[in-house]
């Protein structure tokens, strides 16, 4: 099982803010990652870093060994790098269907000519990514909504359907962002379910969230981050009785703060 | 009936109809209008292309239009090449200047990228009244009319069926555009342009892309004009026509080709038929816009999704 991803030093600034301080971090193919950490201690920043929705200004970052610093996001996710948000970026006003076609975009190879003069080969390619958009719907159980506007769909079902989307372009690399936010348990259940779905198919998964239970129980490994450094990393049982860690989400002991 | 039987005899009767209005029609003015008509049906159907569907206004496009006018018409003039030539040649040089103009201007915001266009349409409208080989403030005349053989088609009667012919080519190509996996992706880039990027969609590539076709619409446009009209004025190509077709498409609807077609057929058509009113034909279309505007957000195609008007069009048995 090699390295999959690997930071070294990875460091961003915005202003004279340190968001991420160099952190270092190897997760193995097929992990489930957790990554948790108090608020504004860095874990968005981290995930944007990663995907290239932000650019980093020290530091390295190693996917499958081969550096992609100065990847543009498209490229990063052509690598095999997804990754969903907290706040859903669907397409809210496009049909459910379209949303998942939408995803199969760079694996219809015609280009523009192909599909004006409407060769027998852009036909099929149209053809095949709506039969297979149409099964991925009924497979996740929505195909009933598959012409309704994205955006009218539960909160639950645009959470399942962003995740959906994000697997269209067969990613090695899965990053979710507080998928959980905004479920109710039986709902959070269901996710649980489908991230080990997916891990079992080979996806390594970096998870961000901050239900303790939910990570604590899906993660082989989890990181945690305060303030933009790395603070500790190791299961789940050794990151619970970490003092470090209690630290960073509680605060100094009470006995400390009265010697100070 | 059955629906696609219905779709079926309707096509034809509106084909029947489109075939035989220049032998209705006696008054050359009105078939002048019509062709018109036309012309500004395609600026507006490409203009969908980038700015219906992405939402960046191109104020550009009937620099693109002068652009395709002026190719046309030198390249007949000075080269000697035949319309059935200088036509597609024509949309293709205002692509590849719209692909050149496209690549930095579409880096920026939805607002600079309205300047950036209004900037470059003023420097090429400079470009059209000060150069010796576009004629300067003159502008261009004698511009060769369309010939096959020995038969000329000088009258607007004859020509009205080049242009019906290009338009069907040019709007099947955007239907098909619009059903395609270009016209998903830039449908979404209004939605959510980081996520299509999450996706792998290289979003810039196919902003240009798009920006392209809608400018080969404008050439197209243009040199329909150049050879019907015989003499082009650079006057013509101004910012004021570039509002006049952005108008055009947000009165129909942005971001469908039907739009584009309404549109660009009642600006065209009620301009002229308000002109019994000398005086306040001005007044009642500023009026009219700002109304439909005001209250037609998504304009008048839009007004087919208002739940009494669907109910009206279920009941003639239209659906």
């Amino acid at each position: 099982m090699g390295t999959i991803l690997q930071t070294t030093n990875l460091t961003k600034f915005f202003g004279g803010l340190c968001a991420v301080d160099g952190v270092n971090i190897e997760v193995k193919e097929g992990e489930i990652r957790g990554l948790i950490g108090p608020n504004g201690s860095g874990k968005s920043t981290f995930l944007n870093l990663i995907c290239g929705i932000e650019n980093n200004d020290r530091g390295e970052i190693f996917f499958n060994n081969q550096e992609i610093n100065r990847e543009p996001i498209h490229n990063r996710a052509k690598m095999g790098i997804s990754r969903t948000f907290q706040t859903l970026e669907l397409f809210k006003e496009l049909t459910v269907l379209q949303n998942i076609m939408i995803g199969f975009h760079n694996s219809m190879k015609s280009n523009i000519l192909g599909i004006l003069v409407q060769t027998k080969k852009a036909l099929n390619e149209e053809k095949d990514i709506y039969e297979q958009s149409t099964e991925l719907l009924k497979i996740i159980g929505i195909s009933n909504r598959a012409n309704d506007r994205a955006g009218s769909l539960s909160y639950g079902q645009q959470r399942l359907l962003e995740i959906s989307r994000a697997l269209t372009t067969k990613p090695k690399l899965l990053l979710l962002d507080e998928p959980a936010a905004g479920l109710n348990l039986s709902e959070i259940n269901d996710l649980v379910n489908l991230t080990y779905k997916i891990n079992n198919q080979g996806v390594t998964i970096i998870i961000v969230e901050h239900r303790m239970e939910m990570i604590m129980k899906i993660s082989d490994l989890i990181t945690v981050l305060d303030e933009g450094k790395k603070i500790a990393e190791g299961k789940a049982d050794d990151i619970k009785n970490n003092p470090a860690v209690q630290e960073a989400y509680l605060g100094k002991k009470r006995e400390e703060y009265v010697r100070n | 009936m059955l629906n696609s039987e219905r779709n079926r005899v309707l096509t034809i009767i509106i084909a029947v109809i489109l075939i035989i209005i220049p032998l209705l029609i006696k008054s050359n003015y009105y078939i002048r209008l019509i062709n018109l008509c036309g012309i500004y049906l395609l600026l507006t159907v490409g203009l969908n292309i980038i700015t219906g569907y992405t939402g960046n206004p191109n104020m550009a496009q009937t620099a693109f239009w002068g652009i395709g006018a002026y190719a046309s018409g030198l390249l007949s003039i000075k080269l000697g090449l035949p319309f059935w030539l200088s036509l597609p040649l024509s949309g293709l040089v205002a692509a590849m200047i719209g692909v050149l103009v496209g690549i930095p201007t579409l880096k920026l915001k939805v607002f600079h990228f309205a300047i950036g266009t209004i900037a470059f349409g003023q420097i090429i409208q400079l470009f059209f009244k000060n150069l010796e080989i576009t004629g300067g403030p003159a502008g261009l005349k004698s511009i060769p009319t369309p010939k096959i053989g020995n038969y000329v088609f000088d009258s607007d009667f004859s020509y009205y069926y080049i242009i019906l012919f290009v338009i069907f080519i040019l709007i099947s190509l955007a239907y098909r555009l619009e059903h395609s996996k270009y016209g998903r992706a830039l449908k979404a880039i209004k939605e959510s342009e980081l996520a299509l990027q999450m996706l792998g969609i290289n979003v810039s590539y196919i902003k240009v892309l798009a920006f392209g076709v809608s400018t080969f619409y404008a050439g197209i446009a243009g040199s329909l004009y150049a050879h019907l009209f015989t003499y082009i004025s650079p006057d013509t190509f101004s910012f004021f026509e570039a509002v006049k077709v952005l108008t055009m498409l947000y009165i129909g609807q942005a971001g469908s080709i039907s739009g584009a077609i309404i549109g660009s057929i009642v600006l065209t058509i009620l301009p002229e038929a308000l002109r019994f009113s000398k005086v306040y034909y001005m007044a009642i279309y500023g009026i009219g816009i700002v109304i439909i505007f005001a209250y037609l957000p998504n304009g008048l195609i839009g007004l087919t999704r208002h739940p009494k008007i669907r109910k009206y069009i279920k009941n003639l048995g239209l659906r």
